[in-house]
């Protein structure tokens, strides 16, 4: 081994660019690492006096490789255990000496603890009990090294070598678990700074290995022990000294990160172990201490944002670990009451959040925010029960009225939300537990005057949201900061807060909450609309108001009609679309504007079944926009409106497709319009827009059904001559989906019974439809085939074409036989269509939109078929194209199996008596069960088990299913357990299941079967699979048998339980 | 403040489970040691449950008819009939119907036993 030639790998390694000889070098050096002079080379590495950083950091390196991948045996661990402890002395005592010129070696410092906190964990833990463990345990790694450092000095350093056996075999051992008294380590600690500063490094590293491997699941109750019994102790002292003499002595750096650790570790370990509790109460005394230590007259608050940051992180993640003392404290010290008489003033938090609003220091107030919600949060449920219940009546009334009058104040926090104070946004989850714990009391509990408290108190919250959540505040954000996420992070905000108003509701109700936005947003006190203010209330009412059944809530229908809400929304609707001002904020707020007015027309839909006045000049300005929000808008924008305005005016007409049946004439006009290829409107607005016609179109019953097929008539007529002239295929495409939505838009009905109930002339009506439309005396079906035909012709190749055919053709197919329809087709005409389609069409990329029509087609007409249609159905759409075309695509095979999973859901006989079912279906879907691919196997073991077990059998389907399994049974069986063994782990469970539905149906036969063919599969010994096959005997339920059938794939691929 | 493991439902996901199955195919090569694989697990866990709370802004909300609801070892499990499930992304809305939606819901801050 020569070091030197090691020496110059290492510094080639580091600093060349050319990664084929860092490929190499890596090679080479990791070799040495692993090899047996891998130790020897670490110590050669680190006794170098003049080494640079990189390579005493490739010695340390080498030690964890050698403890991590090469140890063998206890002997091997105890040499590599004294080699870190005499290089870590050795570093530490160079360090203290001169700390400005040798921080270099920090690196390799901190590799050499990690390497001792290994060690520490694995001498002191259960696995290496007393039995194999020849090793003392270690209970105390920084008084051991406190104890080494006591016979080192730079003097000697010379002599702290491993070859040194005085050091190594008599030294190291009996320092190892020697105790250092408290005087002893004040002393060293208030001597050297430096000293100080690495071990609070070293405990830190050893807590942060111990969080890290608690994951393993190893079983480290042995070290916790150890932990809490040792290190806590010295550790304590340590950081205790610390934070008691931050003000004297300079800060050191590596507290706040140690405590950190600390926290994290007793957070953890007090979850998983008896002696992970351990008491932090001097600790976090001391913190308050320092968080509440100002200097030059309140102007600096030297460790405040470090300590709050730390308590913000204590409250989110386990604030039981603070006493309910200091708690009561702080919270003194937080809002300057208290609900446990503790009497200290917030003169302290009042200087600290005037020095932050006055410097603008918005980040740290917002640290600050989060921490004191974050503790408002775990009080939560006592100031519920304190405020409105009678329990601890008597007990400071007083306070807790103060103490809500500043939580209030609190959420009024005078700056602007998000961009400058968070409070408000973290007290929305606040106020909302409150109110949720509020609802969940019970009623006995409840003081006299409770429901007057929530009342007025949440009346207040709402009172102080209103204003923050305006979008005017949305504007300074824009305004101050391009930053898109503080954007995000406000539209969070105003979610968050109609997501509070709602639980809100349950208190205040419809009277103190709904009518209250009501009249806001009618500005029923005022003669100027503040637009501002009716959109945030417009923005909670759509919450509130979602779901109202109009018809049934007089006074809600009432306060909208006496108001001027409408009115006022159409002006805010006006202004959104209609304004010339195109900057980036005004766009933003403008479609925000139109944003709230289309939700909140959209949510009150079906309040204009009750008064549909206001309908006519809704549907004009939603119309007016739509036409001409392209003049005003840029078109990022305008695009984003038109689908807003799109929506509203489909909710529109979908609810009140009666009521709007006056105003046809006008929609068909706007639609004729829009239509025409010139218009700038996109295909999606004009497709939709055509479905809300057709909502219009269906409900033109009174005229009986000729009237309403003129329009259908006249409308595929327009739609039918804009296809003929279009030469654009992207137009062609949506004019297709227009007639398809046109469809759509005639076979909807909103819920349907209550439709059906309060429409009897509807009703009365369908019969004579029905006639109607079976004879179809305007040949529209005709008219509509014909068009599709026609398009197809041009663009059959095109799948987006196929599908939207297909849908078209087959709209009525799933519709009740009762309602009618203008495209219901016979099934004859249907079939014959899809046989046309699909000799034309692309068949791979064609074929999932046609099996789709073919499931609709078994599923309705499954009583009239007959196996013989069922084999015409395979033969034209599936055995005609096997070979060329499905064979070789698994998305294809998928489509095909499925589609016969669907007959065997539908009607299995239809499959079971083809003649394709002995010749094609059982031998080709037995070889399918070895595709490797996911979606075939699970369609393929669907097929299979729906085979085994299937409820709609008759009784000569049972019969004819029982013969097959008594003469493939075997061969089913030895390819799905092949399949299974050489399947990826995720295809397991659907294996398993086949193999539990062949077990719950054949288990005498499938044992037998079992044990034969499994030896011919793998050659594991016998004794192995006959575990699992009794093991699969006697498991019923689906997942134990994965896990069972898992549990065997791993063994016999040999590979982990993950 | 991680103050302990993370759940192991994600290896579920379809990201998960091919992880897992191009992980055994190294481990079958001889690629990388099992050990390994599991530390990968574990980051994936970790990095998965931390990136669906913070990196993500679209929100769901369902509305259907609660048919079952059970608690048990901490995992809340309901089963909802009839739903409408309304998945909000940043600019647009989908809807989707099913018969039966199945959730499984652990607490955020992981217990640990």
């Amino acid at each position: 081994m020569d070091i030197d030639h090691i020496v110059s790998l290492i510094e080639t390694f580091n600093n060349s660019h050319d990664s084929k000889i860092i490929n190499e070098i890596q090679h080479v050096l990791q070799e040495h690492q692993k090899s047996d002079h891998g130790i020897a080379l670490a110590n050669a590495l680190l006794a170098q006096e003049n080494a640079s950083p990189n390579v005493m950091y490739f010695g340390a390196l080498t030690y964890t490789v050698q403890l991590i991948s090469c140890l063998h045996n206890e002997n091997q661990l105890w040499i590599i255990f004294r080699g870190n402890l005499i290089h870590l002395t050795r570093m530490i005592v160079r360090y203290t000496s001169n700390p400005d010129g040798s921080s270099n070696l920090l690196v390799a410092i901190t590799k050499l603890m990690s390497n001792l906190s290994f060690i520490f964990l694995t001498v002191n833990s259960e696995a290496s009990g007393p039995d194999s463990n020849k090793l003392p345990a270690w209970r105390n790694p920084v008084n051991t090294c406190l104890k080494l450092l006591q016979h080192c000095n730079e003097s000697n350093l010379q002599e702290w070598n491993t070859e040194n056996s005085e050091i190594f075999e008599r030294l190291i051992p009996s320092c190892l678990n020697e105790d250092v008294q408290y005087a002893e380590l004040i002393k060293y600690i208030s001597s050297s700074a430096p000293l100080n500063k690495l071990l609070l490094l070293f405990t830190r590293v050893i807590v942060e290995d111990l969080n890290k491997f608690q994951s393993k699941k190893n079983s480290l109750s042995n070290v916790y022990e150890m932990v809490h019994n040792h290190l806590y102790i010295s550790t304590m002292a340590i950081l205790n000294f610390n934070l008691e003499n931050m003000t004297s002595s300079s800060t050191s750096s590596g507290v706040f990160p140690t405590i950190t650790s600390w926290i994290h570790y007793i957070s953890m370990a007090r979850n998983v172990s008896a002696h992970g509790n351990m008491d932090l109460t001097e600790m976090f005394s001391n913190m308050i201490n320092i968080m509440c230590i100002t200097n030059n007259g309140s102007q600096e608050f030297p460790y405040s944002e470090q300590v709050i940051s730390i308590f913000d992180d204590l409250f989110s993640d386990d604030p039981t670990l603070l006493s309910f003392e200091a708690r009561a404290k702080l919270e003194a010290i937080f809002l300057g009451v208290s609900r446990h008489s503790v009497n200290i003033s917030n003169d302290w938090m009042m200087s600290y959040m005037n020095h932050l609003v006055t410097s603008e220091s918005f980040d740290d107030l917002k640290v600050l925010a989060s921490c004191v919600v974050d503790f408002l949060q775990i009080s939560n449920l006592d100031v519920c029960n304190k405020l409105f219940t009678n329990i601890h009546e008597n007990s400071g009334n007083e306070s807790l009225e103060d103490y809500i009058k500043v939580l209030l104040q609190l959420t009024n926090f005078p700056l602007v939300p998000i961009l400058q104070e968070t409070y408000s946004s973290k007290m929305v989850e606040f106020w909302l537990d409150l109110a949720e714990g509020f609802g969940n009391l019970p009623q006995e509990s409840l003081k006299a005057n409770a429901s007057e408290i929530a009342e007025n108190m949440f009346n207040q919250v709402v009172q102080i949201y209103l204003p923050k959540i305006s979008l005017m505040n949305k504007q300074r954000i824009m305004e101050e900061d391009d930053d898109q996420s503080l954007l995000h992070e406000f539209d969070d905000f105003r979610s968050a807060t109609q997501d509070m108003i709602e639980i809100l509701w349950a208190i205040l109700g419809h009277s103190k909450l709904t009518i209250v936005l009501i009249r806001g947003v009618g500005q029923a006190d005022t003669n100027v609309v503040d637009l501002y203010q009716v959109e945030a209330m417009s923005f909670l009412l759509a919450k509130l108001l979602d779901g109202v059944a109009f018809s049934q809530s007089p006074f809600i229908s009432d306060a909208i009609g006496e108001n001027k809400l409408i009115d006022n929304l159409l002006f805010l609707l006006q202004t959104g679309c209609k304004q010339k001002e195109q900057s980036k904020t005004a766009q933003v707020l403008k479609l925000d504007f139109v944003k709230a007015t289309c939700n909140l027309l959209g949510v009150i839909a079906t309040y204009f079944q009750v008064d549909s006045k206001p309908l006519g000049p809704i549907v004009e300005l939603l119309f007016e926009c739509l036409e001409t929000s392209r003049q005003y808008n840029t078109i990022e924008y305008s695009i984003k409106m038109e689908l807003q305005l799109n929506k509203t005016l489909s909710l529109i007409c979908e609810n009140c497709r009666k009521e709007l049946v006056p105003f046809l004439p006008n929609f068909i006009l706007v639609l004729r319009s829009i239509m025409l290829p010139e218009s700038p409107i996109s295909h999606f607005t004009k497709e939709k827009f055509v479905k809300s016609v057709g909502n219009i179109i269906q409900m033109c019953v009174s005229e009986g059904p000729e009237s309403q097929a003129s329009h259908i008539s006249s409308m595929v007529d327009m739609i039918g001559s804009l296809i003929q002239d279009s030469d654009v295929k992207s137009d062609t495409l949506s004019l297709l989906h227009c007639l398809s939505e046109l469809g759509s838009g005639l076979s909807q009905l909103p819920d349907d019974e209550e439709f059906l109930e309060s429409n009897p002339m509807y009703v009365a009506q369908l019969p004579a439809f029905q006639t109607y439309w079976q004879q179809d005396p305007m040949r529209i079906r005709d008219k509509v085939m014909h068009l599709v035909q026609y398009a197809l012709s041009k663009y059959g190749r095109d799948p987006e074409f196929v599908e939207v055919s297909c849908l078209l053709i087959g709209k009525a197919i799933s519709l009740p036989e009762d309602i009618p329809h203008f495209l219901r087709y016979p099934l004859t005409e249907v079939i014959s269509f899809l046989v046309t389609t699909v000799s034309n069409c692309d068949y791979p990329s064609a074929l999932p939109f046609i099996e789709y029509q073919l499931e609709k087609i078994v599923s309705r007409f499954k009583d009239a078929m007959t196996p013989h249609e069922f084999d015409e159905m395979f033969r034209h759409f599936f055995i005609d194209f096997y070979s060329s075309h499905i064979s070789i695509d698994p998305d294809l095979v998928q489509s095909m199996v499925s589609w016969v999973n669907s007959v065997l859901e539908s009607k299995p006989s239809l499959a079971l008596h083809s003649q394709y079912w002995s010749q094609f279906i059982i031998p080709e879907f037995l070889k399918l069960l070895q595709a490797k691919e996911k979606f075939t196997i699970t369609s393929i073991t669907k097929f299979w088990t729906k085979i085994l077990n299937n409820r709609k059998y008759t009784q000569e389907d049972t019969a004819l299913v029982n013969s097959l399994f008594e003469s493939i049974g075997k061969q089913l069986v030895y390819q799905t357990m092949f399949s299974l063994y050489h399947a990826q782990r995720s295809d397991v469970p659907p294996y398993a299941e086949l193999i539990r539905t062949l077990f719950a149906k054949y288990p005498l036969p499938m044992k037998d079967w079992l044990f034969e063919l499994l030896p011919q599969i793998t050659d594991k010994p016998a004794i192995f699979h006959e575990r699992f096959i009794n093991k699969l005997s006697v498991t019923r339920a689906s997942r134990a048998t994965s896990a069972t059938v898992l549990e065997w794939w791993l063994d016999c691929n040999g590979l982990p339980t993950m | 403040m991680s103050t302990s493991t993370y759940y192991e439902l994600y290896r579920r996901s379809t990201l998960g489970a091919t992880l897992m199955d191009s992980l055994d195919t190294l481990i079958s090569d001889g690629r990388i040691e099992a050990s390994l694989a599991m530390t990968i697990l574990e980051t994936f866990d970790r990095v998965i449950s931390d990136s669906l709370r913070d990196k993500t802004a679209s929100k769901l909300t369902f509305k259907g008819h609660l048919d079952t609801y059970r608690f048990c070892d901490d995992v809340w499990t309901f089963i909802v009939k009839d739903c409408l499930v309304k998945l909000d992304g940043q600019d647009q809305q989908t809807e989707l119907k099913c018969d039966k939606l199945h959730i499984v819901a652990c607490n955020a801050k992981k217990n640990t036993e």
